[in-house]
């Protein structure tokens, strides 16, 4: 059965009960976070069947962020069976658990329900009580729901740990590179190839509902056996069907998708004549709309989460910079002013920053900047470093990162500039793309 | 006879270098001309008497003189074999991003393809698409090897 059929996702319900308000410890992940939390995860399973794999995923998850560090279960002193047993506070104090998850797993049928307590120790109170039920089947996601809940109740901002990351897997064979399109798990977890290599793919790009998402390719036909192109454009992928669909005939080259907010729009770069103009496409209509004009190269375009405004890349003014626009392609603005070339915007979902590529003869960088211009920063540089995705809550970026023995992996950063990582995948790894909708798969 | 055969075989190796996208500048500056009669018009006599690349500077679309005397040569060729359709493919080095990259491809194979348009050739045997950066050379990352990878490659393609 397909992970993108919905009827698999039935019972799955995240009910989070009010929770005291004046709990003492606000982890402020705006700040660097250099030492993290000390979390002791208690889970008790009376089958004792998941509770292994289970905790792992969680342990897992919360410590990927770098904000968070389980403490080893062997170190308990009171090893709590089930939510009802009440912990001694001076015992979790006594191995610095600032927080104490206590949580137990009930498996009836095929219907797993997670229920758990999470405690501030230091302060000894309750901070919240978390209950997840579902498919047993889906206990991966059932963990991922109840690391959101604690990084939640924790940070205070939205967890991400229930989402997927598309991206373009590339392998060299005999000098020739091969592209496929991948999707798996943010932990990585249930990694599957989406096409078979034989033509470039690029750019993935969700459908705000998670459903779909476009990317470019090549048509090409095979001729003496000699690949010849026949276009460049861009294409729609069905994750429930598993089809891949052109959007429409252009005279000349698309590329650079991307949906406007309601998932109504595509907007994209068409190129021809040797200039790239920014255009959309409305896939109920099949109506196309030019937003912008003129002998310059247009692309990379990019809604505000509200769609009011479209962040771009533009050689407009000599060199590649960033311009906003009114939803529409009026009164267009400059938005980058610093030495060097600007590229790649990506408005988070929060609507407060803009990430990009910069590049110059000093190097690759991934920046924010504030959509008014403002509080411009670097979160990362490296050999060359580019195309930034946002984490559902705007709190982390991955990117392309291609090291100086030219290995392409993607990596993650947050937006305080620490956590830099690898994000583990089987090849080669270019484009990331982060799913913005949680729990539809 | 024999050296009918070596003409051949110099062809083959010319063909295959450039199927390869070594990045080789195969025109007629540092190859041998090779004229021979069953291989007049072929893809292959092509690349050996017009060339089949020229190169750009870093985030540039002008054609220059050197880019220009091979274009010369290649609208010569196309007059001579007016069947003949060519595919001109833009390449864009790594040190930039994706996106930009494909319009700058785009851009650089309009620019080859226009050269040749206004020199005679009519649009429809002239066919352009780009690869950014996608296909580059074989390279180490070298700052020769980089500026090879700025180039628009051109080639007669069998309809």
């Amino acid at each position: 059965m397909s992970i993108f059929s919905m009827k698999k996702i039935i019972f799955i319900a995240c009910v989070v009960s009010s929770f005291f308000s004046d709990a003492a410890i606000v982890v402020n992940i705006n700040k660097g976070i250099m030492k993290p939390v000390s979390i002791a995860l208690n889970l008790f399973d009376s089958t004792n069947s998941v509770k292994d794999k289970f905790l792992k995923v969680i342990k897992n998850d919360l410590q990927s962020t770098y904000l968070f560090q389980a403490i080893s279960e062997d170190a308990f002193m009171q090893p709590l069976r089930g939510v009802n047993e009440l912990p001694k506070f001076p015992l979790w104090k006594a191995i610095n658990a600032q927080y104490l998850a206590n949580s137990e797993i009930k498996i009836e049928q095929n219907k797993m329900v997670v229920s758990l307590i999470l405690y501030d120790v230091a302060s000894e109170i309750k901070v919240g009580t978390i209950s997840v039920s579902g498919d047993a089947k889906e206990w991966r996601k059932i963990a991922h729901l109840i690391s959101n809940s604690i990084y939640e109740r924790v940070t205070g901002e939205k967890g991400y740990f229930d989402t997927k990351i598309l991206y373009v897997s590339v392998q060299k064979t005999y000098g020739r590179k091969t592209h496929r399109l991948a999707i798996m798990d943010q932990d990585g977890y249930d990694h599957k190839f989406l096409t078979d290599g034989r033509t470039i793919v690029l750019t993935p790009r969700f459908s705000p509902n998670g459903k779909e998402f476009s990317f470019f390719s090549y048509r090409e036909k095979i001729v003496n056996g000699r690949r010849i192109p026949l276009s460049a454009s861009v294409y729609r992928y069905d994750l429930m069907q598993k089809r891949t669909e052109l959007i429409a005939q252009f005279k000349g080259m698309t590329y650079a998708p991307r949906y406007s907010p309601d998932g109504s729009l595509l907007i994209f770069s068409l190129s021809n004549y040797g200039s790239s103009s920014i255009y959309t496409f409305d896939l109920v209509t099949r109506r196309t709309t030019r937003l912008t004009r003129g002998r310059c190269i247009d692309t990379s375009p990019c809604y505000s989460p509200d769609g009011k405004y479209i962040v771009f890349n533009s050689d407009r003014g000599g060199t590649q910079q960033l311009y906003i626009m009114d939803a529409d392609g009026a009164n267009i603005r400059r938005l980058s002013f610093s030495k060097g070339r600007y590229a790649t915007p990506v408005w988070s979902p929060r609507g407060d920053w803009i990430a990009f590529t910069k590049f110059g003869s000093e190097g690759f960088y991934i920046g924010i900047i504030h959509p008014d211009g403002t509080g411009e920063r670097m979160l990362t540089s490296g050999n060359l470093v580019e195309g930034p995705t946002w984490s559902p809550n705007g709190r982390v970026v991955m990117f392309s990162h291609q090291d100086y023995s030219r290995k392409e992996k993607i990596f993650s950063v947050d937006i305080t500039g620490y956590n830099k990582h690898e994000i583990a995948t089987p090849n080669n790894a270019i484009d990331p793309e982060w799913s913005g909708k949680r729990g539809l798969f | 006879m024999e050296k009918k055969a070596k003409k051949m075989i110099s062809l083959a190796v010319l063909a295959f270098l450039a199927a390869c996208d070594s990045g080789r500048n195969a025109n007629s500056n540092d190859v041998a001309v090779v004229d021979d009669e069953a291989l007049r018009g072929s893809a292959a006599d092509f690349i050996a008497n017009a060339g089949d690349r020229v190169f750009f500077a870093f985030d540039k679309s002008n054609v220059s003189q050197e880019a220009e005397a091979t274009l010369l040569r290649q609208a010569e060729w196309l007059k001579k074999h007016e069947t003949r359709k060519v595919l001109i493919e833009g390449h864009c080095d790594e040190r930039g991003t994706r996106e930009y990259n494909l319009g700058l491809g785009e851009r650089r194979a309009d620019a080859a393809a226009r050269f040749l348009i206004d020199h005679g050739i009519s649009g429809d045997r002239v066919r352009t698409i780009s690869y950014g950066k996608d296909r580059p050379i074989a390279a180490q990352g070298t700052p020769e090897e980089i500026y090879r990878m700025n180039r628009v490659t051109i080639s007669v393609i069998e309809n």
